[in-house]
């Protein structure tokens, strides 16, 4: 067991910060996010303590689970009475200081479009220019060809020029 | 934008970064948490051990049952639910309380398809209307052999007012022509039954309007209509 927590402690550490951002940009909140990445750790340890051997792939595995929690926080959004934007806005300036200080305007530009653009292309662009994972990384936790993850990034980025250039000229 | 800037603006979304407070508090959290195996080795240090073993089976046992009673089509723990079901049926010895047995399994099917709907756990509605009309097939092999209709009038009710539920959910369970044929013959045999008898005026008048809702395939309410016949006043 100590062994497993070893090991589970290296991974939280490498892959903590990646997950909460990957999570933040989809969510755009510092409490939602926080909520979604404890959970998210939380769920993989329990499955490292039922059987470790089971996870080949620890990132790819983290960032499933991150995913499923998210489409479930908007699945019980849409449950919920919606909120207004002016909620909206309060919630964002709820937003750590560590956050807000450093998102620039251009920065919050930047964010605000990947975060309109389709959930592959929000991945692939978090995970190849933020995370840093090598397009074969990629293609694993995609689970496609590296061709296709190539194909994907080159559209993704793409999509995100264009999005960007018409908020400008909006 | 060429794409080296693009890029750049890309890469300076890397400074966000969670709080190293939460970070630290949240890794304490995860890894002080006991595993379950932690807490009953705790219990067997700390408590007497027979006592403890005693408790412990019974709350797996009636764990198990609890969880065994309200798994639904597609969870690993239903197949003994449909085991305990089946047990059930052995002690039935008489063809009416076998039907209605059935058909109130047929039920059960219903009421957890509501469940699952309820809960939104999509990929378990195939299997769950798939095990209904098992049921439903299952209760129509004994239709013909029943004596008292009351018990399975009741239970054809419930049926309907489950199908009616569903339908208000957007699901639709199939025909199940094998029991509405079997439905059919009952009404018919009852019909032939109640006209080779005296009858009186109201009796008649029931009789009539039993007679128009197997015209019109109501066999539900034709069962009905047979039960509250028996139950009228006579002359």
């Amino acid at each position: 067991m100590d062994n497993l927590k070893q090991e589970f402690s290296e991974i939280y550490d490498k892959y903590i910060g990646k997950i909460y951002r990957f999570i933040y940009l989809k969510v755009s909140s510092e409490a939602v996010a926080q909520d979604l990445t404890s959970e998210t750790f939380l769920r993989c340890w329990k499955s490292f303590q039922k059987k470790r051997s089971d996870i080949e792939n620890v990132s790819a595995f983290l960032y499933r689970i991150a995913h499923n929690l998210i489409v479930d926080h908007y699945k019980k959004r849409e449950k919920e009475p919606s909120i207004s934007t002016e909620d909206r806005q309060i919630a964002d300036k709820q937003v750590g200081l560590e956050s807000k200080a450093i998102l620039s305007s251009d920065m919050d530009t930047v964010r605000a479009v990947l975060a309109n653009l389709n959930n592959d292309y929000q991945n692939i662009i978090i995970w190849h220019y933020l995370d840093e994972f090598s397009v074969k990384e990629i293609s694993l936790i995609m689970n496609k060809s590296e061709d296709t993850t190539r194909v994907t990034l080159h559209r993704a980025l793409k999509s995100l020029k264009e999005k960007l250039e018409q908020n400008r000229t909006a | 934008m060429n794409d080296t800037a693009l890029i750049n603006q890309i890469k300076s979304l890397k400074a966000i970064r969670p709080n190293q407070d939460w970070v630290f508090a949240v890794k304490e959290e995860i890894l002080s948490k006991p595993t379950f195996a932690q807490v009953i080795s705790n219990m067997f240090l700390q408590a007497r051990p027979v006592l403890v073993t005693v408790m412990l089976l019974f709350v797996v046992l009636f764990g198990t049952l609890s969880f065994v009673e309200n798994s639904l089509p597609g969870d690993i723990l239903y197949p003994m639910k449909k085991v305990a079901e089946d047990s059930q049926a052995i002690f039935l010895v008489s063809e009416n309380d076998i039907a209605e047995y059935k058909l109130s399994m047929a039920n059960r099917r219903l009421e957890e398809l509501a469940k699952i709907a309820e809960i939104n756990q999509v990929k378990k509605l195939a299997p769950a209307i798939l095990a209904f009309q098992a049921n439903v097939a299952e209760a129509a092999k004994n239709l013909e052999k029943v004596d008292n209709i009351k018990g399975l009038a009741m239970q054809s009710q419930e049926l309907e007012k489950n199908k009616e539920i569903l339908v208000t959910m957007g699901i639709i369970v199939g025909e199940t022509e094998a029991f509405d044929t079997g439905m059919a013959k009952l009404v018919e045999r009852e019909i032939k039954a109640l006209e080779e008898q005296s009858l009186s005026r109201p009796q008649q008048d029931i009789l009539i309007s039993i007679k128009e809702y197997f015209e019109q395939g109501d066999y539900n309410k034709a069962l009905i209509e047979i039960v509250f016949l028996s139950f009228s006043d006579v002359d």
